[in-house]
């Protein structure tokens, strides 16, 4: 590299701290930015993102994808992984984000600590999470676009490539996947265990709503069986998103009928049902769906994942997060009786 | 298996030509055993190579993918669950099965319900009892009605009588014993500590804020017979929990009763310091809500009804 192209590159770097710091102080001049700040769901997202990319992939996989970031070069085969990898990683930040968005909400609604003043306010800063996690999700695409044009313009090589290599078995489970996991359930235990006033655990009891989660499994287990591929997780993801619409819409409408009928208790139950079913497929997609077709992708099983488990990661948070803003305009809207 | 491959057939003869006579028969067999097992592990590759070098979810879910008989009664295993599990799901849904959430959110919404539905009212009847000493009590008769007119007729334990009118800025109070009245902008009036105790029925809108700003949510107990239904609030302001009593059909509240904070618990007695009860949307004299001629017409009201409650 010549000294002009690292200067350069030296000067691109300050510009862009300084952009960022630009940003930054203009938040925090606009006085306003107090209300966009809930550390509580930053850190679930940032400890739950490195969680699920350890889920995925390797400790040296993840370095390896820094370098390529901070602009080393590698072969074909390494750059295809480090795409995937910031590919993966601002997809479950998306999910988590949307995940972390619907627990803070339900942890809103079940608590009794409040009024309902401070309690919609509650509700209504969950939805920061979302932000949150759509803001690391673009942050962690650059990368990724960076990376696929690289590759893209790299000249395939003769014999071994990725795309004509026979494929690699799928590998167990490293000790770095399962330490993955493990944090993972780590984080999810502390943000359900938050202390309340409420006794502890109260927040899985509020979550954890079997009917839901029964259907979203069965529903789950029933598609994988008619589908097939169940090895390389391609249809897991697709049919966790299927099923947890499914549940969500029903929750939905049966909401929608309780209004018609003036009753609190249907709507109630509804509202329950659709955070439930949500919840239950985002985290089945997370946990299981994600990480297979990542390391179904890795071994070269399929050069990128599917459109449809890209479909299912993408717009199923959207439309679950669609689902919790009419949710919670549900919960605060009134039903009225003609006097 | 031949299906797959339909041209093993030929490499089986070709393979049975080569070593019919050439070989010795151990070497032969030798080479036949390592034949089968090569023909195995052709069988078995492509996707299902991960059920032998997979992880424990890929071998899981390998199951799935095995077409061998004795998986496929698995899979139907798996099938006859799934079914089950959606049916049972769906059953315990539908049969109302209790949640903790659904229990937070029914209290949320039925709180912001009557909050919305006080607000709506066109009058409002509230008669309230401060309790002072023994079998002694203030009394307070409120009447108010859209869209914003309120008249308080306060008779204290030792018969001192007064009448409050608010309508908009203005605050009217005639005081019956020394027979005088007068009027004054509600913002140059200091705050009469007489009214104090009933600021949270003063009106329909107050009643409302309370419920939802400074009353917490706490508990809720259904009526099922009388369609009644029992919410236990915790007053923000002072510690005292406030019980109130709604109609269900119409989402109003019916009567609410203040206790003293901790009292009750641990077996010791409640103490009640306030008590009120509400009669909504009945039509009330229009005279009474003017200040002047009609204040003793009120009061005496307040004491025909302070009479019968004795």
């Amino acid at each position: 590299m010549s000294s002009g192209s690292i200067v350069r590159r030296r000067w691109l770097l300050a510009a862009r701290i300084l952009i960022l710091a630009l940003l930054v102080a203009a938040a925090i001049l606009s006085g306003k930015s107090a209300s966009f700040i809930y550390v509580r769901a930053l850190v679930f997202l940032l400890l739950g993102g490195i969680a699920t990319s350890l889920m995925s992939f390797s400790g040296i996989e993840m370095q390896t994808a820094f370098a390529h970031a901070a602009g080393v070069r590698g072969d074909r085969e390494e750059m295809l992984i480090s795409s995937l990898f910031w590919e993966s990683v601002a997809r479950n930040f998306w999910m988590l984000g949307v995940l972390a968005s619907t627990l803070s909400f339900v942890i809103a609604l079940g608590d009794r600590t409040g009024n309902l003043s401070t309690i919609t306010l509650a509700m209504a800063s969950s939805l920061l999470a979302v932000f949150y996690g759509v803001i690391l999700a673009i942050i962690c695409y650059i990368p990724h676009w960076k990376l696929s044009r690289e590759f893209r313009n790299q000249p395939p090589q003769a014999s071994g490539s990725s795309e004509t290599a026979t494929p690699k078995p799928i590998v167990a489970l490293s000790a770095g996947n399962i330490i993955g996991y493990f944090l993972f359930l780590a984080i999810m235990a502390s943000m359900l265990r938050k202390p309340l006033l409420s006794e502890s655990w109260a927040a899985l009891q509020w979550i954890a709503y079997w009917p839901s989660l029964l259907v979203v499994l069965g529903g789950t287990l029933a598609l994988v069986l008619f589908v097939g591929e169940a090895a390389s997780g391609s249809t897991i993801s697709l049919s966790f998103a299927i099923t947890g619409l499914l549940g969500s819409l029903m929750g939905f409408i049966q909401a929608l009928l309780g209004f018609s009928a003036t009753s609190i208790e249907e709507v109630a139950l509804a509202i329950t049902f659709i955070l439930s079913s949500c919840f239950a497929a985002l985290l089945g997609m997370l946990l299981i769906g994600a990480p297979m077709e990542d390391r179904s992708a890795k071994a070269g099983r399929t050069t990128s994942q599917s459109v449809f488990s890209r479909l299912s990661w993408y717009a199923f948070p959207l439309i679950a997060f669609i689902l919790m803003i009419l949710t919670f305009i549900l919960v605060v809207t009134p039903i009225t009786i003609k006097a | 298996m031949n299906r797959e491959n339909p041209s093993r057939p030929e490499v089986d003869d070709l393979f049975k030509r080569l070593l019919k006579d050439d070989l010795p028969p151990e070497l032969e067999n030798r080479m036949r055993t390592q034949f089968v097992n090569l023909r195995r592990s052709i069988g078995l590759s492509g996707r299902r190579h991960a059920w032998y070098s997979g992880g424990i979810l890929e071998r899981l879910f390998s199951i799935l993918e095995w077409q061998s008989t004795q998986v496929m009664i698995r899979r139907d295993v798996l099938a006859t669950l799934s079914v089950f599990l959606i049916v049972f799901g769906g059953a315990m849904h539908l049969s109302g099965n209790h949640s903790a959430l659904a229990d937070s959110v029914f209290l949320l919404k039925m709180s912001i319900s009557i909050a919305s539905q006080v607000r709506q009212t066109s009058s409002m009847e509230c008669r309230v009892a401060v309790p002072e000493g023994k079998d002694q009590f203030s009394a307070y008769e409120i009447r108010w009605v859209a869209p914003g007119k309120t008249r308080i007729d306060f008779e204290a334990k030792d018969g001192d009588r007064k009448t409050r009118w608010v309508s908009g800025a203005v605050i009217t109070v005639a005081d019956l014993a020394k027979n005088t009245q007068r009027s004054a902008r509600a913002a140059t009036q200091p705050e009469d500590s007489l009214f104090r105790p009933v600021m949270c029925c003063y009106s329909p809108e107050q009643l409302a804020i309370h419920i939802s700003g400074r009353w917490q949510l706490r508990r809720y107990e259904r009526q099922a017979k009388r369609e009644l239904g029992t919410f236990l609030f915790i007053d923000s302001g002072n510690g005292a929990s406030v019980e109130m009593t709604v109609d269900l059909k119409t989402f109003l509240p019916l009567a609410i009763e203040e206790h003293l904070p901790n009292s009750g618990q641990a077996g010791t007695e409640r103490i009640i310091i306030k008590q009120a009860n509400f009669c909504w949307n009945q039509p009330i004299a229009p005279e009474l809500m003017v200040p002047g001629k009609a204040a003793r017409a009120g009061a005496l009201m307040l004491e025909s009804a302070r009479k019968e409650d004795m």
